[in-house]
């Protein structure tokens, strides 16, 4: 019997469409010129930074920085605990897949950003901004992480799945030693693009105010993202061409000391 | 101890992969369904292992099963002894018990001193070898094999049989192996059935001793009265 393949499922057949060169691919045409972008701006910057305070500056993107990458991390983590049962949910049963596949493809159509004011509103409401931040971005992290956990679990041979039932392997001991780790190799991908498309939304997450009206920068979280939008918005270049430059090094860093690893590591878990 | 009585399946409401099949297959024997592709072998072979439902007819099987399964259907992260060991787990079986029957049946297959290698490390019959000894180490009364040697070499093959007929002999298993190759049946099997179009013909009674002698005339004649059928 042939199993159905979702078209949104990541599916990476020969070398070239690899998740690892893929990224190498990625790596020369984009990840380097916006690195020698960046280092351009920061060089010519220099005068301007030598002349203001940089021993304050430097401190503040750090602590800025910190901040960003932790709401990114909550919402990675939160993503993936919630897209972890929904995906064996999903593919629990074939029923299951028709009627949810199709939902979740909808839901994932509807930007995120056009409810946006509202979730900020509710969530200044209850005093809580950084949930209207984390919320956004699990949420834009949510389907890619759904997406490919679904492919992983749908890439698990039909012989696995008789040998797990032939043997009576089922519940805790069928996900912990099949199911989980057939679905790793598709939730690093997944991941690096989840990450990617946070990275993207930072900016919207964190500079609240413009969508409430009236609003002031005292609604906006500190973060990156808001600190080059004040910078920028403030004239203070020196402050806005650190914070770019911490931005771009911690998405390389993240890139090659991370996911690159977990890509490596990830291919003992896929099936020939 | 495996008792069909007038299977019919399909997949689709169509065409029927199974028509009316009926078989029996005694305790300890060796028997083997022969077919070309699409013939419904491999469908009657998951009747019986109970992967598929039975919609029309019976499949009574007695005894415990495990099923051998082509390339040997590993999980490539855990070791061979980590595979062998997953049904045992599955059992609820004690650490101390898990790892005397993971032994044991390492041994059985010759691997032994392969026991902690990964799959991809393990040449194509070597991990045949681990998917046989997966089912051996359940302690089953019944071995169901798909097609386990079509995709080796002919030497690793021929030297997989020998072994299999070896295990068969010495633990007394009702085995039950499905084949595409009228030579290979002729080898193995004390009772070759051919299925042609989802239909079961006529049983060939191979009454040679074993090991048999693939160039004799009477091996021969066995192999033409199955080709006869297929």
């Amino acid at each position: 019997m042939r199993k159905r393949i979702h078209y949104r499922y990541p599916r990476f057949r020969g070398a070239l469409n690899h998740p690892v060169s893929f990224l190498h691919k990625l790596l020369t045409p984009i990840l380097l010129p916006l690195g020698i972008i960046a280092l351009l701006a920061f060089f010519a910057g220099i005068p301007l930074i030598i002349s203001s305070n940089v021993r304050f500056l430097v401190p503040t993107v750090l602590a800025a920085t910190g901040a960003t990458l932790l709401r990114i991390v909550i919402s990675y983590i939160l993503s993936v605990i919630i897209a972890v049962p929904l995906a064996l949910w999903i593919t629990k049963t074939e029923r299951g897949e028709k009627i949810f596949l199709p939902v979740v493809d909808v839901l994932e159509s509807i930007p995120i950003l056009a409810f946006f004011p509202v979730i900020i509103l509710i969530f200044i409401k209850g005093n809580f901004l950084e949930g209207a931040a984390i919320f956004v971005l699990t949420i834009s992290m949510l389907w890619n992480i759904l997406f490919a956990l679904v492919g992983g679990i749908k890439l698990i041979p039909e012989t696995i799945s008789d040998v797990s039932n032939v043997f009576n392997i089922r519940g805790w001991l069928k996900l912990r030693t099949i199911t989980i780790p057939a679905m790793l190799p598709e939730l690093v991908t997944g991941s690096i693009l989840a990450v990617a498309d946070g990275w993207n939304i930072i900016i919207v997450a964190e500079v609240l105010h413009t969508y409430v009206s009236g609003g002031t920068s005292a609604l906006d979280l500190f973060g990156l993202g808001s600190l080059m939008v004040q910078s920028s918005a403030s004239g203070n270049t020196a402050l806005f061409l650190i914070a770019l430059v911490a931005m771009v090094l911690v998405i390389a860093f993240t890139n090659i000391f991370v996911w690159q690893r977990l890509l490596r590591l990830s291919e003992r878990f896929r099936f020939d | 101890m495996i008792d069909i009585s007038h299977l019919t399946f399909n997949y689709d409401k169509e065409t029927p992969t199974l028509k009316d099949v009926s078989l029996s297959i005694a305790p300890d024997t060796f028997t083997i369904l022969v077919g070309a592709s699409g013939s419904g072998k491999t469908t009657l072979l998951r009747l019986v292992a109970g992967l598929l439902k039975t919609r029309m007819g019976t499949v009574n099987v007695k005894g415990k099963v495990a099923v051998v399964f082509q390339n040997g259907a590993l999980l490539p992260w855990r070791t061979a002894r980590e595979n062998i060991a997953l049904p045992l787990l599955a059992l609820g079986e004690s650490a101390l018990e898990i790892e005397k029957k993971t032994r044991v049946a390492l041994s059985r297959v010759g691997l032994l001193g392969l026991a902690d290698k990964y799959p991809r490390e393990l040449s194509g019959g070597e991990r045949q070898r681990v998917g046989i000894a997966r089912a051996l180490a359940v302690e089953p009364d019944i071995l169901l094999l798909d097609e386990p040697f079509s995709a080796l070499d002919v030497n690793t093959a021929e030297r997989l049989r020998v072994d299999l007929l070896n295990i068969w002999k010495t633990l007394k298993l009702t085995v039950l192996m499905i084949s595409h190759s009228v030579e290979e049946a002729a080898e193995l099997g004390q009772i070759v059935y051919a299925l042609k179009d989802g239909k079961l013909k006529n049983a060939v009674h191979v009454n040679l001793p074993y090991p048999r002698d693939i160039t004799s005339s009477a091996y021969l004649d066995v192999v033409q009265k199955i080709k006869a059928s297929v």
